[in-house]
Formats: structure tokens, sequence, C-alpha cells
């Protein structure tokens, strides 16, 4: 098929119930192929849509997510009408263990459809084939640790589904930065464009910058002894204490070496790494993350990662970045953590920002969904472990690629 | 709730359009004849209808939702739920 198509120009499968299923006069047919170095000028012009960034800044992203992937080569399906790539759905390679045995897991990321191929059925077309293709290559299931209200939805309605909250705390007057379903897009531009007010008269009256502006400032006049603040991570020391620190056997990214240099050079983010040594060993370590972004200052911060050996070093982390006071806002999943920790938030002013469970209104969670026979019995299980329980995941913001 | 009120919703609000017109078995989510925005919209009236948020977690949408005498037949039985939970 070629051009453009026209709603109604082509109708699709039958379904299960076989003659009963009518078919959608809107449904479009596209081509859905995997990525290949060819499309990659394509892939990142059309990411504009997902991000303001500069086309050098999505260039870079690109390289950095899926080329220098440690794990996999692109996982890129792309809708074509014609010779035109007018839609596309990315997974990006992670490494996962669950009680000592490790699955490669693809995580779905971008997802972009050109506004004049929408609601013509094409993501549900990308997601088909994507799901037989990585069933394919033998990944066991497939995950979504970044879904949006509309994704995570569209999500659920092709068998996704989601493993509970992630119980996003935080500290500071920041508030929700999700978009709302439900309201419209004036609102949102006018709720958008009201934040990035306040924002700016915040700055503009305190003084304040970038917040790693005033984190490096507060950092050198104010050390801390036994903290130690860099901007690159100590990646065979981080891997080393997580290899030492006892491990539950749940679900958790892998942190070794290799994963943890690549993945603290996302070039849409900025981080900075608090650790805490004793006798020139790493203790505990803090990791403090938030958009680069070209045109607005990001003013909220997220602990995408930390890890100690005891409570006391842990308490020390979270206290000197707190005395720091550098951050309007600071967030967390305090999902994967014990009571003990999230007892420590709380004393520290962390509450939560969720309120109501709604499949209009979703809280960050796990999706995911079995690249196999949905119906088996185990297909909603790894390692023996139940994906459907958040109690059986431990999930950082870092795994995560919006941070 | 009765069916011509759900395919009004359907064709009216979210402008489904299918060969042969609706129908009570007319598969609306597997077809594709709903896209993302579609189940959105669906998901705010039916929550609208039931009074309540709804977990998404107690929902299968590809069964529950994909035909009007699904949807129905959900929105009975959240009723009746929420009814019998009421009176405990």
């Amino acid at each position: 098929m070629t051009g453009v198509p026209q709603p109604g120009e082509m109708t699709l499968r039958a379904t299960s119930s076989g003659d009963t299923a009518r078919i959608p006069l809107r449904m479009t047919r596209y081509e859905v192929v995997p990525y290949s170095d060819e499309f990659q000028d394509t892939v990142i012009d059309i990411s504009r849509f997902l991000s303001p960034d500069s086309l050098e800044r999505r260039r870079a992203y690109f390289q950095w997510k899926f080329l220098d992937n440690p794990y996999v080569d692109p996982m890129i399906y792309l809708a074509k009408s014609g010779d035109r790539v007018v839609g596309m759905r990315a997974f990006s390679g992670t490494k996962w263990e669950v009680d000592g045995s490790e699955y490669m897991i693809p995580c779905a990321t971008n997802l972009v459809v050109l506004p004049e191929h929408r609601q013509r059925g094409i993501v549900r077309q990308i997601m088909e084939v994507a799901h037989t293709d990585l069933a394919r290559r033998g990944f066991p299931i497939a995950i979504n640790l970044s879904a949006r209200p509309i994704t995570h939805i569209a999500s659920l309605s092709m068998g996704w589904r989601g493993a509970g909250p992630l119980e996003d705390v935080r500290r500071g007057t920041i508030s929700d930065p999700r978009p709302r379903p439900g309201i419209g897009r004036v609102q949102r531009r006018v709720q958008r464009l009201w934040r990035r007010a306040i924002g700016y008269a915040k700055r503009r009256v305190t003084g304040s910058r970038p917040p790693f502006k005033r984190f490096d400032q507060a950092v050198v006049r104010s050390p801390r002894h036994g903290i130690a603040v860099d901007r690159y991570p100590w990646a065979d020391s981080m891997a080393g204490l997580v290899k030492r620190l006892p491990y539950d056997g749940r679900l958790r990214h892998v942190r070794d070496p290799q994963y943890l240099e690549w993945r603290y050079r996302n070039p849409l983010s900025d981080y900075r790494f608090v650790y805490r040594q004793q006798h020139g060993v790493l203790e505990g370590y803090l990791v403090i993350g938030t958009k680069a972004r070209e045109h607005a200052p990001e003013v909220e911060a997220y602990i995408v990662d930390w890890e100690a050996s005891s409570a006391e070093v842990r308490a020390a982390l979270l206290e000197a970045v707190l005395d720091w006071d550098a951050f309007e806002a600071l967030a967390v999943w305090q999902g994967c953590f014990d009571a003990s920790v999230r007892a420590l938030l709380a004393r520290h002013g962390f509450e939560t920002t969720e309120t109501d469970i709604s499949i209009t209104s979703p809280r960050r969670t796990v999706l995911m969904r079995p690249l196999g026979r949905a119906d088996r019995q185990d297909a909603w299980t790894l390692g023996g472990r139940s994906l459907l329980e958040i109690g059986n995941w431990d999930v950082r913001m870092i795994y995560s690629d919006g941070f | 709730m009765d069916r011509e009120r759900v395919i009004r919703f359907l064709e009216h609000e979210l402008h489904v359009n299918v060969h042969g017109g609706l129908r009570a078995d007319t598969s609306l989510i597997e077809s594709g004849a709903l896209d993302s925005l579609g189940i959105l919209r669906l998901a705010l009236w039916i929550e609208n209808e039931v009074g309540r948020s709804l977990d998404p977690s107690t929902i299968q949408l590809p069964t529950d939702w994909n035909t009007i005498d699904s949807i129905l037949a959900f929105i009975a039985r959240t009723r009746n739920h929420d009814r019998s939970a009421a009176t405990r």
C-alpha cells in the first residue's frame, strides 16, 4: 500500500468471535517493520514529538539509549505508510535478576505516532508485531516503568497488567508533573504555563538556579565528614556494595559496573553521587537525578538510587542531602523500601502525592506482559515469583527511562 | 443501564463507527474500534456511571470492556459489588 491511507481504506482482522466482530471504519493498515540503521535519522527526527530537545540532544540520547545499550541491539518497531515512517514503539534492553537468576527483559519506552495518523489503530498494530517478534527472540516478558495515563490504558487494553503502585513520595512543593487525563488541552497548557510562571517567580525571588548549581555550592560551603560528592558513578565500588549487601531475591535490575557506567551517561539527565566511605570502603551511596532540560531548568530532583550497609549510613546520606537544602522538591519511589526506610523518609517530611487509585489517572507502576501465552499457569511469574505482586519487585527510579 | 445508552455514547461521543453498525457483541477493543483515547474516555464514562474510581488491577480490559454486553455486565457487577460492600 502506498500513500497516506484514508479512513476506511482497508479493513482488518476478524476477531476470535468470528462474524460477530464488526470492523471499525477508521482502521488503517500499516506496514510494521523492525528498525535497521537506515531508519536512524528518521527515528531521531520523529522523536521531536516526544521531546522539545534539540536535534543534537535527541541524537545523543538515541546513541546512548539504543546504540550504546549494553544488552541488545535496538528493538524498535516502525509503522510505515508507503515509504514514510509515521509511528514507532521502542524497547530498550534491560537485565533483571530474581533469586539469583538473570533475565534479559525489553522495557517499553519511546512511543510516537505522527498526529495525522492517530486514532487509526496504529499503536495496536505496532504492538502486535512487537509482541510476536520479542517472543520469537526468546524474551519471557516485556515491561514498562514509565507509562503515562494514555499509554497505561492502551497497554491494559492489549493484555498488559500492572503490579501495583510504586509509591511516589516527595518533600517540597512541586506539583505532580504528570498530565491528568480528562482535562482539556487548553487547561493543561494553562496549568503548565502557570507552573512555569511560579517556578520562574520563585527563582527570581530566591535567586535560585537549577538545582545542582545550588547543590554544588552547598557541598563546597558545608562539607560533611565522611561524605563525598561526585558527578560520576564509582561503578566498581557501587556494584561491589550492591553485591555485598544482603539480597532478598526480589526482582531487580542487575547493577553491575557495566550497567552503572552506561546508565548514568544518559545525556538528558544530570546526576550527583553522594558517597559514604569508611576506611576506604564504600558503605553507602545516594544518587540524585534531575532532567537536564535545555529551556526549562528543572527544580525537582529525584533520589534515583540509594543503598547503604546500615541504617546509620542510610540516614547520614539522606540528612546530608537535605541539610544542603538545594532542591525545591525531592521525590523517591518508596515502594521498594522496608518499613524502617519509609519511616526515615516520613520523619524527614516525605509525603505521598498519590491519593486515589484510578484507571484514568493511574499511579506509577510496573506494567508487564508475558510474551508467550498469557493464559499459561506460569505466564505471570518469573523465577517462581509472581510478577503481579509489587512486593516481589525492588524498583528504583534509575531503572525507569523517565529519570 | 440499557444497551441503547451505551451505543449512543459510543457512537455520538466516541464516534465509534463500524461496518453494519454497533451490536451487543461488536468487538470494540480487540478489533481496534476504540483507540487509546477512546478507551480512556470510555473509562471516564464508566467511572462516572458507577460513581467511583476503578482500580486498574481489578479490570481485564480486553475482556471486561470488549463488547457492549461485557461493558453492561461489568457495570452491573461493579454496582452489585459496591452495594453488597455497603450493606456489610
